[in-house]
């Protein structure tokens, strides 16, 4: 009797956790729209030296970039402090690239964003949807849990 | 062979005790030249041989039926075993010089005397055999096995026990033997073992298909155990704050690690792949077997079902792995693993509760004493159970089981028969009285020879008959099967059109927001996927032979033996019932009941004289006066001058007294006048009582004596609960209609509902034309010259205190002469049946609101899939319930 209480027991346990568990679960493409939602880089791998200001908003150089794999430079608008409209981009490939000058159009803000994105999809076409962020192929890397990529105020 | 050239022959045979036995012989015979056919029957324990006699070798058959292990028995060779003595095998008949005519032990059928049964012609000659089946999972399984059997060249029947796990086969065995039914089996992807009958007293652990099942058992719970370590991981990833976590936590350690860029997405996806393949492949393999046996047949079962499902979420989640286009598509690896995970599960708790389905089996089975204390060469010797033979005289002191079962010849004792009769009262047993085998003797030792032994015991007839009942199948199960025939691959189509309408059609109705989460494909799905699993069948299967077991099981606990599922379910549809009357509503022995005296006589007096002269007499209703005389302490003196008068009674001289003790007519014969008691007689006569008058002297009376079969104590209480049921009770007997209506009277039953003055021949038609009335009939009798009545009515209810020919009769027996057991019977029949529809009531609720909820994409398939196995559990859990029946009349509580 009493094992057949505790095999019912752990049934509806069993069962009353899957329904948590499954009533609860998303699909796992969408759990990427807040943390980390571009690839995984250890800092050793992945890093971003540029100027914080620079002069004039035709271009601006990044100065040195480690990627661990075929990457790109992209630069946005800095819109209450998120990316905006891109406006600059310069394909880069694995491994360390140093004095990059990066055309820029349109800039309209004091502050850009640079960052560093991966080249997944096509090579040498850039696959990003911010609409699609984190469904898109060329995401950006991520080191430490914060995306790779500084603000640069242009004078 | 030209079967017009053969014979047949028959041979006794020593020693057969079951199928397995039957098949030895029969193997070996049917291998020789000459043969046709073969059926063993060790029930009769002969073997009988259809054979060209021209070719047959007489001495080859013989040595065939001694190389299985028997002893062939040839007339004049029968050993009857002197005390002490162990039979030794009958060695086979010496070689017959040429010439010499010999007593051939096979004697041509033709030649058999009328009254000794013939064997059927050739093509009627069948051997029956019973396979324990290990790998079925739902009714679809047993379908298979049944259509598979069924198709075999020489086999005319195939019946498949789910519950049981058993298949009965009836088949030629001069076409095919029982390794082709096990290949066959084996082929259609399942396991098969010939059951051997578990004889009553053997060790449990002997038991090879339990030994099989146990494996098997301990094989699923290792896959179980694997299952659900893998499986307990991806469900906990469902949770969100784990779902981010965990495989931002292992992207992170790779990158450390290994280096490059990690993508936590594809880490989770990689996760889910590495942990459900395992479960996939490894625990989920028996279905990808299942389906692909179930495929060659073109047939569908459980495992077909299961296959599709997790296959469809397995096999979509590798494409999102791995598939560029589909890297932002979620996966379903958890909804595989945990699906699998729940069908084994439920699989393990329903192997569980099915294992309790047979406790009365089981508990009967192990009854049975291992050993006992018999006397050999003088000396009493403990020996194994099995080493007990016919003849033996056995010892049996206080607190000790009877070990087999014999006639008691020395000593006295009670015995406690209430594990096989349900009778709480000790029996008082003297030299002559019968005793049985795993009874338990209280006070008192005595001394038996033992009469039946092995599979021959009241014990292990009794379990061969609950297990042939629990192996047979009612007809409400053709429901379930017809169901299940189509279910199936009308589950695979209903899954196929939800997922068609939900790509196709849904998308075209529905705001664009519905699809923010998943998209359509993956709604579809989703959808049909829960819904191939949520239909599965299974505990539509279980739903009747589970509460069949536990009811029959329960009969046999109660001392009712229901020999077929069909028997039980008849019981529960009866609208009359017709007891016979002598023996089954009374006693079946006439008693004394009245005295009446003359003046100036004693009734001392008058039994002495009666009795004196009755103790001569064969006349049956004479033992009731001498038995009477004695228990009243009267001392019988000699007789000088008995004479019997037929049809008028018995004369004769009684301490110097001349006496006549008879009817009317004698006392008119001697010229005695009886008028002061003919009012009296008259009223006595009109209570169905036999009035017997003592005259004195050659002119007057002494005294009169009723005697009547008297109505039993339980009789008149059943015949009330049974009308109260709406069971209208007739009773039938060959007595004249005044005597019928007398006793019916006693016992309750309406003069019109009396069928009196019926011979045993036409009890039959009586039975015949009430279901001629639209009514279902149960006949109660004796089963001996009930037989026929017993046969024609829809149940026939044996009354059988253990009498073979009772055992043969009728669709229930009933072990005790209680006829409170037949009310017991009845509400047993209507607790399976209301059991039975509300296992129907689980089974089909499950598939019946699960499919339209699946279909809608309200249920995610690894919740259909615990609900699908927790319907099979919930169905035999239920049929359990039943091991609470109790009986509102029981005799255990008399």
């Amino acid at each position: 009797m009493r094992r057949r209480i505790i095999a019912v027991a752990i049934t509806v346990l069993a069962f009353a956790l899957l329904a948590l568990g499954g009533c609860a679960a998303a699909p796992a493409a969408e759990s990427g729209d807040m943390g980390v939602w571009g690839y995984v880089v250890a800092a050793k791998n992945a890093q971003l030296e540029v100027a914080p200001q620079q002069q004039g908003h035709t271009s601006l150089v990044v100065e040195r970039v480690l990627a661990p794999e075929d990457a790109w430079i992209v630069v946005h608008l800095e819109v209450d402090g998120k990316p905006g409209m891109r406006v600059g981009l310069v394909h880069v490939t694995k491994g360390e690239s140093t004095i990059i000058s990066v055309p820029l159009e349109g800039v309209t803000t004091p502050n850009v964003i640079v960052a560093v994105h991966a080249d997944r999809g096509t090579p040498g076409t850039f696959d990003f949807d911010m609409e699609k962020a984190t469904s898109s192929f060329d995401r950006p890397f991520f080191v430490d849990e914060k995306e790779l990529a500084k603000v640069v105020a242009l004078n | 062979m030209n079967a017009i050239s053969e014979r047949r022959f028959r041979i006794d045979v020593e020693g057969m005790h079951c199928h397995s036995c039957e098949m030895l012989v029969s193997q070996g015979i049917s291998a020789l030249p000459g043969v046709s056919a073969v059926v063993a029957d060790a029930k009769a324990g002969t073997v009988t041989i259809q054979a060209d006699p021209s070719v047959l070798d007489v001495d080859a058959v013989i040595g065939a039926i001694v190389a299985a292990g028997f002893t062939p028995t040839a007339e004049g060779m029968a050993v009857e075993p002197a005390e002490g003595a162990i039979v030794a095998p009958a060695p086979a008949p010496a070689p017959t010089p040429a010439g010499e005519t010999r007593a051939c032990p096979i004697v041509p059928a033709d030649d058999v005397a009328p009254a000794t049964p013939v064997a059927a012609p050739a093509s009627a000659l069948t051997g029956t055999v019973t396979l324990g089946l290990i790998g079925m999972t739902c009714s679809s399984c047993s379908m298979v096995i049944e259509k598979t059997l069924g198709k075999m060249p020489g086999v005319s029947s195939a019946t498949v026990n789910l519950a049981a796990e058993t298949g009965t086969v009836v088949f030629d065995p001069a076409v095919l033997g029982v390794d082709d039914l096990i290949g066959a089996v084996k082929n259609a992807g399942y396991d098969a073992i010939l059951k051997v009958e578990a004889v009553a007293g053997e060790a449990p652990a002997e038991d090879v298909q339990r030994i099989a099942q146990q494996k098997h058992t301990r094989k699923e719970q290792r896959l179980f155990a694997m299952s659900l370590v893998l499986s307990l991981p991806l469900l906990a990833l469902m949770i969100p704050s784990l779902m981010m976590g965990v495989p931002l936590a292992v992207a992170t350690w790779l990158a450390n690690t290994v280096g490059g860029a990690w993508d936590p997405n594809m880490v989770f996806k990689y996760i889910g792949l590495a942990l459900a393949t395992p479960v996939q492949f490894i625990a989920g393999w028996q279905f990808y077997r299942g389906f692909f046996h179930a495929l060659k047949r073109r047939t569908g079962n459980m495992d077909t079902l299961i296959a599709i499902g997790t296959s469809s979420a397995y096999f979509y989640s590798i494409a999102a792995t791995f598939v560029p286009a589909l890297h932002a598509e979620p996966v379903f690896y958890e909804t595989a693993a945990l699906l699998i995970t729940f069908v084994i599960l439920g699989k393990l708790l329903e192997a569980r509760a099915k294992g309790k389905t047979s406790d009365a089996i089981k508990k009967l089975m192990g009854l049975a004493a291992k050993t006992a204390r018999v006397v050999r060469g003088g000396e009493e010797i403990d020996v194994a159970i099995e080493q007990v033979v016919v003849g033996d005289v056995v010892v049996v002191r206080p607190g000790e089981k009877v070990p087999v079962d014999g006639v008691l010849t020395d000593g006295r004792s009670s015995v406690d028969e209430s594990m096989l009769t349900g009778e709480s009262i000790p029996v008082e047993k003297n030299a002559g009285d019968a005793v049985i085998g795993a009874t338990m003797n209280t006070l008192g030792s005595f001394r038996f020879r033992a009469t039946k032994v092995g599979a021959d015991t009241a014990l292990a007839q009794i379990v061969k008959l609950v297990e042939d009942a629990q192996g047979s199948k009612a007809p409400v199960q053709r429901f379930a099967d017809r169901i299940s025939a189509v279910f199936v691959p009308a589950v695979v189509g209903a899954a196929v059109l939800t997922f068609l309408v939900w790509l196709f059609a849904v998308p075209q109705f529905v705001d664009a927001a519905f699809y923010a989460t998943a998209t359509p494909f993956v709604k579809a799905l989703l959808a049909g996927t829960a819904v191939v699993v949520v239909a599965c069948p299974c505990a539509l299967g279980l739903a009747t032979p589970t509460a069949i077991m536990v009811g029959t099981g329960k009969g046999a606990e109660n001392g009712i033996l229901i020999k077929s599922g069909e028997a039980l379910e008849t019981a529960y549809k009866l609208k009359a019932i017709v007891f016979d009357k002598t023996g089954t509503l009374t006693h079946g022995k006439p008693v004394v009941t009245d005295v009446e005296l003359a003046d100036g006589h004693d009734t001392a007096r008058v039994f002495m004289l009666a009795a004196a002269l009755e103790r001569n007499s064969e006349h049956p209703l004479a033992e009731a006066i001498v038995l009477h005389a004695k228990a009243t302490g009267v001392d019988l003196p000699d007789v000088e001058g008995f004479s019997a008068i037929p049809g008028h009674g018995v004369e004769g001289t009684v301490a110097g007294t001349q006496v006549a003790f008879g009817n009317r007519k004698l006392m008119a014969r001697d010229g005695i006048d009886i008028s002061r008691f003919e009012e009296r007689i008259a009223a006595l006569e009109s209570e169905g009582k036999t009035v017997m008058l003592v005259g004195v002297g050659g002119q007057k009376l002494a005294g009169m004596i009723a005697v009547a079969d008297t109505l039993k104590e339980n009789s008149r209480e059943a015949v009330e609960r049974l009308t109260k049921m709406g069971v209208e009770v007739f009773m039938i007997t060959g007595d004249n209609r005044r005597t019928a209506e007398a006793i019916a009277s006693q016992a309750g039953i309406a003069p019109d509902h009396v069928l009196a003055e019926v011979l045993p021949e036409h009890k039959a038609e009586e039975v015949a034309k009430l279901q001629a009335k639209g009514l279902t009939v149960a006949m109660v009798g004796d089963g001996i010259n009930d037989t026929p009545a017993l046969a024609q009515a829809d149940v026939g209810i044996a009354m059988g205190a253990g009498t073979d020919v009772a055992m043969e009769t009728g669709g229930i027996v009933l072990i005790k002469n209680d006829l409170r057991d037949v009310v017991t019977a009845i509400e047993l029949s209507r607790a399976t049946m209301r059991k039975i529809r509300q296992n129907f009531f689980w089974a089909l609720g499950y598939n019946t609101l699960g499919i339209p909820v699946a279909a809608l994409g309200l249920l995610r398939p690894e919740l259909a899939g615990a609900a699908m196995a927790l319907s099979s559990v919930s169905v035999v859990t239920s049929s359990l319930m039943l091991r609470r029946f109790k009986p509102s009349m029981s005799s255990k509580a008399a």
